[in-house]
């Protein structure tokens, strides 16, 4: 089937299997590696991105319904003033170790806080169930609370 | 070659230099008589014996941009071992930081690493080879400013980067240009530790950026023009065989490319992933289960008094004591099987041309990787070339590497580069699991509650025997399995008499190295038994084992991080609101962890709010990456300590995902934890593994004191 939708602003027209996962659309056919696959079962969260503000796994939704969406990967969240805050935070609290997870972390803290720019802890953990094998969840914990710190107190044009 | 090494003479030098802009320098290093006297040292110590060794190759390479590039023959799997590694490099080569890039080795660099990446062996392996080889590679570009400066080699300054004499400057870069012909010299002196510039300091991985803006590092995310996928079925039960594939069953599906059928392994190729998969559910394999295996067989089989028993370690003998007891006080314990469960599913990509292999693979072992591909598609080794990528988690599991040899396989007979990784269920059931565990121990004591008689048994299925990952040398020397008792010596030098005994348990799958290998299950049950005889005699637990330290060094540093994990904690003995601490400690190797939990029992959970954790690893390279790994440890070792167990039914293995395999989330991880790094100026000592050893009995000996239930299984159960 023929679908349309956007990835990181750009428009793209492809002819897919409606039931392919979006996840293998979005590493093989469009090259996008950054999204990564861990489980195909939606019980991970490797493979987190946004679809129209909300963090999904990716592995777990079908072509078919990604007709209209408009999608952000991590290869996305870049602009020109440079790394997403969250990336940012990221990199200051030294958070990853293998750094397989993290894609898919990220993704899931960026739609967290769009949607609750101050999180409380229980839509933190609500949010945030992506496993990380090397154990790298306080760092997580505190770089999301660097991004949130920064993200609420700076003027917004970073975001 | 140049002139004899005085403080290296074993090590042998190779140069090469590539048209006047780059040099490079590597070193290989001899072999079988340094692992007989190693090993042979470990079994008159108790010690591992990967401690002892060093032996990889290393190379550096020097370029006209004044750029140095560091091939590292470890594996960055997370642990930070290329940052640490190039901070030792950027220090002996007094350069900037920023100048030194490091990249993975791969087997076309030369012979290889003898041993692998894992064991917590990386950094204090390299620690003296790997600073006398860049002391070695600077005198080169000493000597050769010097030239260029006409004075002495002794007199050139070297700072960041820059060699200098009176008002003349050069670097490597342009020495690099000029230099006709190199020299290696004999290694000079070593930098002095007070001089560390990056040693010792929390410099930020070289990899973060990478890692936070989804850069394709890893072998999964490799792909070549005209790449196929295959997926591969592994056998989904235990002593089982395949009776029959039936590739007919798959005819006609959309993108099929081939279906493979070979003695050890059935693929289907297809020409995107989604249709690989998608026709391997529906590929028709007989399998035929040989005898009917159920879990409680396999506990069975894992038990003290089954299989072969190897006295491992034997202090003052402790029979009399035993015989003529009044009491004798058991006690026993058990760990199920566990997954690796790494993010990144086991795979490879390899590409067959004229004649040669590329393969792109998440390899621990890159030696072990390409002899395997070597010996089953026949070929010699000088034409496969494995090139190890990133690591998207391993702790073991990249060990082996199955897929690297399918995929080879199969890109041989398509003549096209194949992509081939395990499904989430399919690296459940192809893995090579941490042995499930059976301890028994038992003690005798006097009336001032000292261990007068100690007896330590454990039953495990294999770590080190019967898997290929060591140089065969090491299982012919050594008896029991060191992976397996790994922990399980007595290394509380006030018990004196003793005796520590492994038992080989001969299990129908395949268990093999996991994080810590033997520690995780060893010192659960050592220190849960540690409180449990504190308790008989009355005494604080801390007292008790401080009771039982003598002044040996390394008794002495135990009794240190002890002493300073009771002052970080405040710990208590005392329950207050439901409120509970434990604390359990461990040498492992020559490193000394103690941890204390703090934790409360909700709807039947446990609850743990802190962990702190004192660590004595020896001089600490990179102190930030230390406390990662002590966070790692302790993280991981809860989630297998209190959800995660693998279990047999009906021979199949299961369960096959995450959720029903559970590992901690972020929900349950503790609010708090508190990394202390002890001083010292003891060479670097392993740390990848020693946090995993005290957290599980430090969580059951709070646990008891809310409960008054002694915990003696994983997943651990506060009330039963
Ligand atoms: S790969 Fe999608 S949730 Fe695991
Ligand atoms: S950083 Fe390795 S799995 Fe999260």
């Amino acid at each position: 089937m023929k679908i349309e939708f956007t990835i990181n602003g750009r428009n793209y027209k492809l002819d897919v299997n409606g039931d392919e996962p979006l996840l293998w659309l979005i590493r093989d056919t469009l090259k996008l590696k950054g999204t990564k696959f861990g489980c195909g079962k939606a019980a991970c969260g490797a493979c987190t991105v946004i679809i129209d503000g909300q963090a999904t796994r990716s592995c777990s939704y079908a072509a078919r319904i990604v007709n209209g969406k408009s999608i952000t990967t991590i290869e996305g969240l870049e602009n020109e003033s440079g790394l997403h805050p969250v990336q940012q935070a990221w990199i200051n609290q030294i958070v990853p170790q293998c750094g397989y997870c993290q894609s898919g972390f990220i993704m899931a803290s960026v739609a967290l806080l769009e949607r609750f720019p101050n999180p409380t802890e229980q839509q933190i953990n609500d949010s945030l169930t992506n496993f990380c094998r090397c154990g790298t969840y306080p760092r997580i914990r505190k770089a999301l609370n660097e991004a949130i710190e920064n993200m609420t107190s700076k003027p917004k044009s970073a975001v | 070659m140049g002139s004899k090494l005085k403080s290296a003479s074993r090590r042998k030098f190779l140069i090469k230099v590539t048209a006047g802009t780059a040099v490079v320098l590597g070193t290989a290093y001899l072999t079988r008589g340094i692992w007989r006297r190693a090993i042979d040292k470990v079994l008159a110590s108790g010690e591992l014996p990967y401690y002892n060794f060093d032996g990889p190759l290393v190379w550096f390479e020097a370029n006209a941009n004044n750029e140095i590039t560091f091939y590292s023959p470890k594996v960055e799997m997370g642990q930070g071992v290329l940052t640490a590694l190039a901070q030792i490099v950027a220090d002996e080569l007094q350069i900037k930081f920023k100048q030194l890039k490091v990249l993975h080795a791969s087997s076309s660099h030369g012979p290889l690493d003898l041993l692998f990446t894992g064991d917590s062996s990386s950094i204090e392996g390299l620690w003296k080879p790997i600073r006398e080889l860049a002391a070695t590679f600077r005198q080169m570009f000493i000597i050769e400013a010097a030239k260029e400066f006409k004075t002495l080699p002794k007199k050139v300054k070297l700072e960041n980067g820059v060699f200098s004499y009176k008002d003349q400057t050069t670097t490597y870069g342009e020495l690099v240009k000029i230099t006709k012909q190199w020299k290696v010299p004999s290694t000079p002196d070593l930098k002095n530790p007070e001089d560390y510039q990056y040693i010792g300091k929390a410099i930020p991985r070289l990899d973060l950026e990478d890692k936070v803006t989804g850069k394709p590092i890893f072998s999964i995310d490799e792909e070549l023009d005209g790449m196929v996928y295959a997926i591969v079925v592994p056998c989904p039960y235990i002593k089982a065989k395949r009776t029959n594939v039936d590739p007919n069953s798959v005819n006609g599906l959309p993108g099929i490319v081939d279906v493979i059928v070979e003695e050890d392994f059935v693929a289907v190729v297809a020409e995107s992933r989604f249709q690989a998969y998608n026709a391997s559910q529906k590929l028709a394999i007989t399998w035929e289960v040989e005898e009917v295996i159920q879990q409680k067989d396999i506990e069975e089989m894992v038990t003290v008094g089954v299989g072969k028993p190897y006295v491992i370690q034997k202090g003052k003998c402790p029979k009399n004591q035993f015989k003529n007891a009044s009491e004798i006080i058991t006690s026993e314990f058990r760990t199920p099987m566990g997954a690796h469960a790494q993010i990144q599913p086991s795979g490879a990509l390899a590409n067959f041309k004229d004649g040669s292999l590329e393969v792109y693979v998440a390899t621990q072992n890159v030696r072990k990787t390409r002899k395997d591909i070597a010996c089953r598609l026949n070929m010699r080794k000088k034409k496969v070339n494995v090139l190890p990528a990133y690591l998207g988690g391993a702790f073991g599991r990249a060990l082996y590497t199955d897929l690297a040899t399918y995929a080879s396989f199969i890109s041989r007979q398509l003549k096209r580069p194949v992509h081939c990784f395990y499904t989430r269920a399919q690296e459940f059931q192809a893995d090579y699991f941490r042995p499930p565990t059976h301890h028994l121990l038992k003690a005798v004591m006097d009336d001032t509650g000292h261990i007068t008689a100690f007896e330590n048994n454990c039953s495990s299925g294999d770590v080190v025997k019967g898997s290929d990952v060591w140089p065969e040398i090491i299982n012919d020397i050594i008896g029991a399995d060191f992976g397996a008792w790994r922990g399980a010596l007595n290394r509380y030098g006030g018990i004196q008499r003793y005796e520590i005994i492994s038992w080989r348990a001969n299990l129908p799958l395949r268990t093999s190295f996991w994080r810590g290998m033997g520690l995780l299950a060893n010192i659960f049950a050592i220190e849960s038994f540690m409180d449990e005889l504190a308790e008989k005699v009355g005494i604080d637990p801390v007292t008790f084992r401080q009771n039982h330290l003598n002044d040996s060094e390394t008794d002495q540093r135990l009794l240190a991080v002890l002493n300073k994990v009771v002052e970080q904690s405040s710990y208590t003995d005392k329950v207050e609101n439901g409120i509970a601490m434990g604390l359990a400690c461990c040498t492992d190797g020559a490193t000394h962890v103690a941890q204390v939990v703090r934790l409360s029992i909700e709807a039947q959970r446990i609850i743990v709010s802190d962990v702190y954790c004192v660590i004595d690893t020896g001089m600490v390279i990179n102190p930030d990456q230390v406390k990662a790994q002590c966070e790692g440890n302790i993280i991981m070792g809860m989630s297998a300590a209190l959800y995660e167990k693998v279990e047999i039914h009906n021979n199949a293995i299961g369960p096959l995902i995450y959720g029903p395999y559970k590992l901690m989330a972020l929900r349950e991880c503790p609010e708090n934890i508190e990394i202390h790094l002890m001083d010292s100026d003891r060479a670097p000592q392993g740390l990848g593994e020693p946090p995993m050893g005290p957290i599980a009995a430090a969580i059951a000996n709070a646990t008891y004191k809310l409960t008054g239930n002694r915990i003696r299984r994983f997943p651990m159960n506060p009330v039963s």
